[in-house]
């Protein structure tokens, strides 16, 4: 009999732990090719979870081994896409069997991670992957993406001064109008005799016709490109070796 | 086929010499295509030559002139300042001129000039005059203190001023280059459809009264501001109207005001023709022309409240219609008030958007 209760209790134990509400979205650190310590790993994850309560972004660092036959780009945008991450964020992708790294980005990361901004990104990082010292080149990643993400905000006092001196020029611009009430008339309309005017020809002539035709233009975002994966979502981002 | 007079056909789309198409018997563009109508061609053929815009045609009519008594009952009083010359009746003098505020002005016998046909009597006293002019200067934060001094406020006149009401018909023709544009797209092209059309429009229409002030030394903006006058109030011309108040002499001749008056008829007519070019995209006159005539001129007396003021070594004029109350009116700036009235609203406009892009 006790035998049989415990076995029934780990099976419910074990039933209530699968429906367990699961997180479905997995961590933001997956490092396949471990690259570093799982000491080392959680310290990037706490930092990318202040990136989340931040910035509301979703950045997610992957080392593989290899990419099974897809580009860098291709699989940083599948992953990113199908493992439940935010629809605003970034994946930073290491390939080891290429040696290619890829930076993906998608929602407002798109327009905040511009293509000169993921430039600057790649001279300050890459050298770190090249050297092998791949913790410190994460943790430098995460500590200089805020310069990019952040806009230049805040006390533009000069701004505020010229507007500022608009207003109060447009202020005073209509101030000064009304102290000249003087109206010349526009015409005699006045004066016109009820019932005297008569249109006596009233003639419309077609000569020919024309028509020209235009291309449309295609659409492009300012300052980042795009792709779109193969499930069809747009990503903007950069990659190369190291 | 032969035409009987030698006239070469352009093309309107490209102006290429258009053949005649025996096959579809109108004439047709080898270069562009388009095909047209000889009839069309031929009226739009006529259109070409401009013509020059009459003359108005004056009926001249026998004017009076002031007989012997009337001579010896008006006094004139002349302004030293300004050369401005008033008409009032005998018991009425006129201590300081209306027009500069001068108060060296002499009077002087009366010789010749016109006698008015008709005039408009006074419908509103000095008192009305004098609450409309502070009415009209409230809430004028930039108007320099003195303004509205009770001392200014007095120095307000009923001056008659001396008008030509012109009285005409007019005709109007003109020709127009007019296009109707459609847009639409599909998924890689937009597509614009442009049709030329030539547009013929004529009409005519009468007017009576226009006013035209008669004195060079009124504003003809400012009369015009406090247009209309309703006519239906005039009056024979009677000596006893003038008492307390002072005539401007006209100076100005009928003649003279044959501009402004075309101006103002061919406004009126080409806003009659607007209405009637609805639905076209663009339209552009190639020929028009105004043609006015049976004209006359009356010459009538209306009340006005004048107030000019010296500000800076300028004068600053306040109209107001004696008949009807309408007013007008030309206020100086004080600039020093002007530059504090600018820094505050700037303090305050810079604040405001401080505020606004730190709450951003």
């Amino acid at each position: 009999m006790k035998r049989k209760f415990a076995i029934c209790l780990i099976c419910l134990l074990l039933a209530a732990l699968m429906v367990l509400p699961v997180s479905a979205k997995s961590s933001r650190i997956q490092d396949f090719a471990n690259l570093m310590t799982s000491e080392e790993d959680q310290y990037l994850e706490q930092w990318c979870n202040q990136f989340d309560i931040q910035y509301t972004m979703d950045v997610v660092i992957l080392t593989v081994p290899n990419t099974m036959d897809f580009s860098p780009q291709d699989f940083a945008d599948n992953f990113y896409e199908n493992n439940g991450y935010a629809d605003d964020g970034l994946i930073f992708l290491l390939d080891m069997g290429s040696r290619r790294w890829h930076i993906s980005t998608s929602g407002t990361a798109i327009e905040a991670l511009s293509d000169r901004d993921l430039e600057k990104i790649e001279q300050k990082i890459i050298p770190y992957f090249s050297e092998g010292t791949y913790f410190d080149g994460f943790c430098k990643f995460l500590d200089i993406l805020p310069n990019y993400l952040e806009e230049d905000s805040g006390g533009n006092l000069l701004l505020a001064a010229l507007i500022g001196a608009g207003i109060a020029g447009i202020v005073l611009l209509i101030m000064r109008s009304s102290m000249n009430t003087k109206r010349p008339q526009r015409s005699a309309d006045t004066y016109e005799i009820d019932g005297s005017y008569h249109l006596n020809t009233h003639q419309d002539l077609f000569l020919y016709s024309r028509l020209s035709k235009q291309a449309k233009p295609k659409e492009t975002s300012s300052g980042s490109t795009t792709h779109r994966s193969s499930s069809g979502r747009s990503h903007g981002g950069r990659g190369g070796s190291f | 086929m032969e035409q009987s007079t030698v006239l070469e056909f352009k093309c309107p789309c490209c102006n290429a010499t258009l053949p005649f198409h025996g096959e579809l018997q109108q004439m047709k563009c080898e270069y562009c295509d388009n095909v047209f109508d000889i009839d069309t061609l031929r009226t739009l053929a006529e259109e070409e030559i401009p013509k020059e815009s009459p003359e108005i045609g004056w009926e001249e009519e026998e004017k009076e002139t002031w007989d012997e008594t009337q001579q010896n009952a008006l006094r004139t009083f002349c302004c030293q300042a300004c050369g401005g010359t008033l008409i009032t009746d005998d018991h009425t003098a006129a201590t300081f001129c209306p027009y500069c505020g001068n108060a060296a002005i002499l009077p002087q016998r009366l010789t010749g000039g016109l006698k008015p046909e008709g005039v408009i009597p006074f419908k509103t006293t000095k008192e009305d005059a004098k609450a409309a002019f502070l009415k009209l200067c409230q809430g004028k934060p930039l108007l320099p203190k003195f303004f509205t001094s009770r001392q200014q406020v007095e120095k307000i006149t009923g001056l008659y001023v001396p008008f030509w009401l012109y009285d005409c018909s007019a005709d109007i023709s003109g020709s127009y280059q007019a296009t109707r544009v459609h847009t639409w797209s599909d998924r890689d092209y937009i597509y614009t459809k442009t049709d030329h059309y030539l547009l013929r429009r004529q009409a005519r229409s009468a007017y009576s009264g226009i006013p035209m002030d008669g004195s060079s030394k009124m504003d003809d903006s400012f009369m015009e501001s406090i247009e209309p006058y309703d006519y239906s109030q005039i009056t024979d011309f009677d000596m006893a109207y003038l008492s307390g108040f002072l005539a401007d002499k006209y100076d100005v001749e009928a003649k003279s005001g044959e501009d402004r008056i075309r101006q103002r008829v061919e406004t009126s007519l080409d806003d009659h023709l607007q209405s009637t070019f609805l639905g076209f995209t663009t339209v552009l006159p190639t020929s028009r022309q105004v043609a006015i005539h049976h004209s006359k001129a009356k010459y009538v007396l209306l009340p006005v409240w004048v107030l000019n003021t010296r500000y800076n070594g300028k004068t600053y004029t306040f109209a107001m219609n004696g008949q009807t109350g309408k007013m007008t009116g030309r206020f100086p700036i004080c600039p020093k008030r002007s530059a504090a009235w600018f820094c505050g609203l700037w303090a305050a406009a810079t604040a405001l958007v401080s505020l606004v892009q730190l709450a951003l």
